[in-house]
């Protein structure tokens, strides 16, 4: 039963964010199934965290029954647009795609060679997705990250049923188990679902979230890369993204780094889309837009650190809207529900008299550059990051006039946008947690993945010859 | 014309060997307690099970055993091999040296998979660089963890011991535990990061692929560059995940099968977790519980366990874990830390072993 309750607890928000994804790209057809699952997958855990949120706002008592009643309306609600609309409703969630549900992998021509990479490349990352998710399910919760920051306040959430914001209660808002206040819910209000559906406080299957954001990453990257080259050359980003080593220890226990590399994902695929697609005045730019919109916000619910993309992407996109002579109210797609969410959570904040956790850290007069040292080595000598950084770099230098006469320039400034403000902090922080390795690496772990994607699209451009561009 | 390879392989093998070896070492086997007789042992039961000692650290501290002084070990003996078996998930080993310049360095160690001997080679001069000699050492370990010992041995190496020690420890499999969640290094060729090579690899391969297909041109070289990227990239992902593979097959081993209770055991965990199921029999509900632990993280984790009783400063009921700071004075009914009074109208419960003990109490000091 408890296994049952875990499947459910999983596939209600991917069933209800598949067909949100569905229903904002349904005259997009280069998505296939497989991409909209997992870019659901993420969407709609985070929609049931948000939820979760608002009802514990309103003091309602958390059951299964009634978070999945919101949730299973919404579902009935997108399936009855859906079908309604002129396109048919397998084709809507991807499955009527010309190539299939795997985008064309298995049908793709090429030499033995070539086949034999794909088979080689396939096999080692399947091996890799079974052994994260083996793993999740051996080992309990420890790390003191893990337990201070989210898994014990989602087990003190879940017996609560509810937020507990009786201000005069001991325990108000998980008090004696948080160590921040203003650290964003989504993590803990995953675990807190998934120890509802499951009707005990699992050690482990609690966290079981976590490596299907590894396979969705995966996944998603494969299936964006794929859409601009051949199978083997999609492959290989998605080989090295899941052979990040932190990226595979963030996947096997719960942290919220990982979570956060992927909505940044998640964003900047919808991101090239857009701007892929308006090129041509395609209609499903706007569900591109509103699906990377999306996925920025539930970035910042799941880490501050969000905010550092939310800006950047805002950058990006701006630029791209100026420069293109595109209307600029399309930017208010953008801005409106950004403003919403930041002012919800500063005036939830200010309401209960939660102060930001930033007081570790201060910003101090003149930079600190003894950081950059150490970001240097991390970056050369340890074993989290292989060669993207240098590659990125170089790959970049090499095509720069392609990056400026193309498109790829605005998901470049985006990358380069989050570095500086990660480096910035450094540079001004005096907190020495801020240059620490353990900061460097995991704030480079939140837009690693989006590193991949990108120095794909930039290596792809690069090679290709004047004829072909 | 047949003497000349022969010359020079003779030469080749008598450098690999030159050096002392093994022959010149300082060595030690744990598998009689009598071993230890010289040794100074402090939070330590040394039981005898298998054929081998096992060393039991007691619960409350970390413990250490100390080798006898006045060993004098020249300072060009500079590799330390330990041969170490341990049941536990999430703990480090130490290395103490002292040297007769009265100086001493720490180095600490990770066990490797749990459950499996694993042999580890220190090189003790890249901790001190000393030219004293050694004169005792000591090895550390966290509380309450199992040690098995084999020996360890002390040794100048040749040049063949440099190479092959290079070589295990290249393919040395780490062992994830919560300080890894961090940061993951890269495997070592002597001193210099595997990472760093590659890149140096990259550079290179990128020069010889453009020098051996010409023309020059941009996308040339481009891809000469990603193609060299890609074949670097490879071998650190293999190598990177070489350690997964084997951490997979020490835990579909050590761990598969095992309940989720005694896997919280061997992260350390295990005494927080049957301290609280205990706690959550007596405490009726709706109690409140007060929770003292000597760090921030036993604290938690005993509250994390406990759970659905929860924790309150305004608490009934005082659960002192481990917290040797806080005694209880029955004179007067009261718990008390440094002459500061914790909690009035103080009651015994129940004392679960281990330092543990529940308490009930009056109205908390506000």
């Amino acid at each position: 039963m408890t296994i049952l309750m875990l499947i459910y607890a999983l596939l209600l928000p991917t069933v209800t964010g598949l067909l949100l994804v569905s229903f904002f790209s349904m005259s997009d057809g280069r998505q296939t199934f497989l991409e909209k699952l997992f870019l659901g997958y993420g969407i709609g855990i985070g929609m049931i965290t948000l939820e979760m949120f608002i009802l514990g706002l309103f003091g309602l008592k958390y059951s299964v029954l009634l978070i999945s009643s919101i949730l299973i309306a919404v579902i009935i609600f997108l399936y009855y647009r859906i079908s309604k609309s002129k396109v048919n409703f397998f084709a809507a969630v991807g499955l009527g795609h010309q190539d299939g549900v795997l985008g064309g992998f298995l049908k793709e021509k090429g030499s033995r060679l070539n086949k034999a990479f794909i088979v080689f490349l396939s096999g080692w990352i399947i091996l890799k997705i079974i052994f994260v998710i083996h793993e999740s399910v051996i080992w309990p919760v420890y790390d003191w990250d893990s337990l201070a920051t989210w898994s014990s306040l989602a087990k003190f959430f879940s017996y609560e049923r509810g937020l507990a914001l009786t201000l005069t209660d001991d325990n108000f808002f998980g008090r004696e188990y948080r160590a921040y206040y203003s650290y964003p819910l989504h993590v803990p209000l995953m675990q807190t679902w998934i120890f509802l559906c499951t009707g005990e406080t699992h050690e482990t299957f609690m966290k079981v979230g976590m490596p299907l954001y590894f396979v969705s990453m995966i996944g998603l990257i494969f299936f964006a890369v794929k859409r601009e080259t051949s199978s083997l050359s999609a492959l290989l980003p998605a080989f090295f993204l899941s052979s990040v080593p932190l990226l595979t220890y963030h996947a096997v226990t719960t942290y919220a780094d990982l979570p956060l590399g992927y909505y940044s994902l998640a964003a900047m695929t919808c991101f090239w889309r857009y701007i892929d697609s308006a090129e041509d005045g395609n209609r499903g730019s706007n569900g591109a837009l509103i699906l990377m919109t999306a996925s920025i916000l539930l970035g910042m619910w799941t880490k501050i650190e969000g905010l550092f993309f939310t800006a950047a992407f805002a950058i990006s996109l701006s630029l791209f809207l100026l420069l293109n002579k595109r209307p600029f109210k399309k930017f208010l797609f953008y801005l409106i529900p950004v403003v919403i969410m930041i002012a919800t959570w500063s005036i939830f904040l200010y309401a209960l008299n939660l102060k930001l956790d930033f007081s570790k850290g201060k910003f101090a007069a003149g930079f600190h550059l003894k950081a950059l040292p150490m970001i240097w080595d991390q970056i050369m000598s340890s074993g989290n990051f292989n060669v993207v950084f240098f590659f990125l770099f170089i790959i970049s230098l090499i095509a720069w006039k392609r990056i400026l006469g193309t498109h790829i320039k605005y998901i470049l400034i985006i990358l380069f946008s989050v570095m500086a403000m990660f480096v910035y902090v450094y540079l001004k922080s005096d907190y020495h947690w801020a240059v620490d390795p353990a900061s460097i690496n995991r704030n480079i772990l939140t837009f690693i993945p989006t590193m991949y994607y990108v120095a794909a699209l930039t290596a792809i451009r690069a090679l290709r010859t004047a004829k072909e561009t | 014309m047949n003497i000349l390879p022969k010359l020079v392989s003779s030469v080749f093998i008598a450098l690999l060997l030159c050096g002392t070896g093994y022959s010149e070492e300082y060595g030690w086997h744990f598998r009689e307690p009598r071993t230890f007789n010289n040794w100074a042992m402090i939070n330590v039961q040394l039981v005898q099970e298998r054929g081998h000692v096992i060393i039991r650290g007691q619960r409350m501290s970390p413990f250490v055993v100390l080798s006898p002084s006045g060993l004098a070990i020249p300072p060009d003996f500079s590799l330390l091999e330990l041969r170490v078996k341990v049941r536990s998930v999430n703990s480090r080993g130490r290395l103490f040296i002292k040297t007769a310049d009265n100086r001493t360095w720490r180095q600490e160690y990770d066990f490797g998979g749990p459950g499996e001997f694993n042999i580890h080679i220190i090189d003790i001069k890249a901790i001190s660089g000393s030219v004293a000699p050694i004169d005792s050492f000591g090895l550390g370990f966290d509380s309450g963890v199992e040690v098995e010992l084999d020996y360890m041995k002390i040794y100048r190496p040749s040049l063949a011991h440099i190479l092959i020690g290079h070589w295990k420890q290249f393919w040395e499999a780490g062992y994830i535990a919560s300080w890894t969640v961090n940061t993951i290094y890269a495997p070592l060729i002597g001193n210099f990061p595997f990472l760093r090579l590659l890149h140096i690899l990259v550079v290179v391969l990128t020069a010889l692929i453009i020098v051996a297909f010409r023309p020059v041109n941009i996308v040339s070289i481009a891809k000469a560059f990603v193609l060299s990227s890609v074949i670097a990239g490879a071998l650190f992902s293999m190598r990177m995940d070489y350690n997964w593979y084997m951490q997979w097959a020490r835990d579909l081993a050590f761990l598969s099968g095992k309940r989720v209770e005694e896997i919280i055991n061997l992260t350390g965990g295990g005494d927080a977790y049957y301290s609280a199921q205990r706690l959550k029999e007596i405490i009726p509900p709706g109690e409140r519980v007060r929770v003292y632990a000597p760090n921030e993280y036993e604290r938690l984790l005993i509250k994390y366990y406990s759970l659905p009783v929860k924790a309150s400063g305004g608490g009934k009921y005082v659960l002192v874990y481990r917290d040797y700071t806080i005694s209880f004075d029955q004179s007067r009914n009261i718990l008390q830390k440094n002459n500061e009074v914790m909690a009035k109208d103080v009651s015994l419960v129940s004392t679960f072993g281990n330092g543990v003990t529940l308490y009930r109490a009056g109205a908390p000091n506000k």
